[in-house]
């Protein structure tokens, strides 16, 4: 009786339990991903443009067909001047649809690569770091900066076609070569006079000091003067180089634009790739 | 057998020590050879830092370059690095003072004092180099039966320090004068124009 009690009582509380327990709650399901629906889709697209084209050279086709016909009966109504008009102007169809022709083929043909890339991620994973970087080494190539490379190489020409730059240059080396070796015969003399100088009072050459002095003071001058020439010329080339500055700018900020576009790039990457992980454990 | 087995396997053994050890030893020679060329080199040049003003001076003593029974030429290099009053445009330019001495029996004429080098065989213009008759100097510094002594002057820039230090041969014409730099003063000026160029670099550094 007792053990039936217990028993009774243990279903019951489990009864309860189950009544009271909160019902689970429903969880969002991942968005599913079905790449052979998606290469279908692709498949699709390509048959479909393949079709545009054919539709437009058959167009092209009639036109030109349209041409030999209309020019016997430009021939016939040539003295009218309407009439030559509405030649003029059908002719002028026929040209703009020659256009459109290869207007139409230069886009069908870039959509189809971009189609066959897609097509080519589809077949190696979405997620697909390595042509990802291929494009942007692409865009990178191609695209960015292409201009910013132009001024900075027409620029680059103009700075090698100074002339007055390259003359300046010159003149300033020659001038502080001299300079150079006017310090040098200055250092000369300046020891022969020091050991004129040393020498007993009875040994002392008044002459030769008094021309050693002289020459040193002639000296003294030149540097000055050398000095003075050399500071214009300095500043004469700094000045003309700062004119150039902007074009060192330039290239520094695209340096930098490249530099964070990469950095980007390469956390874009990181993202994919732990996301990449995320996906590889649900699945 | 297994006595056969044991003896290749020893050979084997003591060969191959053998061999590994005399390798080393042969490495080791190579090595000390080469040290004291380096040191034979390092010890043309000296580099003196300024504690006060921060001026680093790379010197190479002076060098004969020609050695003629009648006729002598030296060259030495002064490198002076991180002076002030530098512009923004020369900061990143070095200028290496090179001096070259001549002394004669007989005076020399320099003809236009122009000077070039080719440097493996990649000329390089330096243009005139100002210079004459050293008129003051002390004839006792002479060499014995010389009495004609000359001294000329050049800068090299960086462009120019970058291209000694890849020399392999050096030719030489100052004016009416041509001659080749031996090995050992190609090797030296070389590794002056290293140093400096190390030197300036770290220059740059402490002063940024």
């Amino acid at each position: 009786m007792k053990k039936k009690s217990l028993l009774h009582h243990f279903a019951i509380g489990l009864l309860v339990g189950v009544l009271i327990m909160p019902p689970p709650v429903a969880r969002a399901q991942w968005t599913v991903f079905d790449p052979s629906q998606y290469v279908l889709q692709v498949t699709k697209k390509v048959e479909e443009a393949n079709r545009w084209i054919q539709h437009y050279t058959n167009l092209v086709e009639q036109l030109t067909t349209l041409k030999g016909v209309l020019e016997k009966t430009d021939d016939m109504l040539s003295k009218q001047k309407n009439a030559i008009t509405t030649m003029s102007n059908i002719g002028r169809t026929v040209r703009a649809s020659f256009q459109l022709k290869d207007q139409l083929e230069a886009i069908v043909t870039t959509r189809l690569d971009m189609i066959k890339r897609i097509d080519d991620r589809l077949r190696n994973g979405i997620f697909d770091p390595e042509a990802d970087l291929r494009d942007l080494d692409e865009y990178l190539r191609n695209s960015i900066g292409r201009s910013s490379q132009d001024t900075i190489a027409n620029r680059e020409r103009l700075a090698r076609m100074d002339n007055q730059l390259e003359l300046w240059q010159r003149e300033l080396k020659l001038k502080q070569k001299t300079k150079a070796w006017v310090e040098g015969k200055q250092k000369e003399t300046q020891d022969k006079l020091d050991t004129e100088d040393h020498k007993l009072e009875e040994q002392k050459c008044a002459s030769c000091i008094a021309s050693l002095t002289q020459e040193l003071a002639s000296y003294e001058i030149l540097l000055a003067q050398l000095e003075s020439e050399i500071v214009n010329l300095r500043c004469q080339i700094e000045n003309r180089v700062k004119q150039y500055n902007i074009q060192m700018q330039e290239r520094v900020k695209f340096g930098e634009q490249v530099q964070s576009l990469n950095d980007g790039w390469s956390r874009f990457n990181n993202s994919l790739d732990e996301l990449q992980k995320v996906l590889s454990k649900v699945n | 057998m297994r006595s056969i087995i044991a003896c290749v396997l020893l050979l084997t053994i003591a060969g191959s020590i053998f061999f590994v050890a005399g390798q080393e030893r042969q490495q080791e020679k190579k090595g000390a050879a080469q040290t004291s060329d380096a040191k034979s080199t390092s010890d043309q040049i000296e580099v003196k830092t300024d504690r006060f003003s921060g001026v680093t001076t790379v010197k190479l003593k002076p060098q004969v370059i020609l050695d003629k029974p009648d006729h002598q030429m030296t060259i030495d290099i002064e490198t002076k690095l991180g002076e002030k009053g530098q512009l923004d445009s020369e900061k990143d330019d070095v200028k290496a003072e090179a001096w070259f001495r001549s002394q004669s029996k007989d005076p020399v004429d320099f003809g236009d004092q122009e000077l070039h080098f080719l440097i493996d065989d990649k000329p390089l213009d330096l243009g005139k180099t100002p210079g004459g008759t050293n008129a003051n100097m002390d004839k006792s510094k002479l060499k014995p039966g010389f009495r004609s002594s000359k001294s000329f002057v050049s800068i090299f820039d960086r462009s120019d320090l970058t291209q000694f230090a890849k020399a392999r041969r050096v030719e030489m014409r100052l004016g009416s004068i041509e001659l080749t730099l031996g090995q050992p003063e190609v090797a030296v000026l070389r590794e002056y124009a290293n140093q400096v160029l190390a030197q300036h670099k770290i220059v740059n550094e402490k002063k940024q």
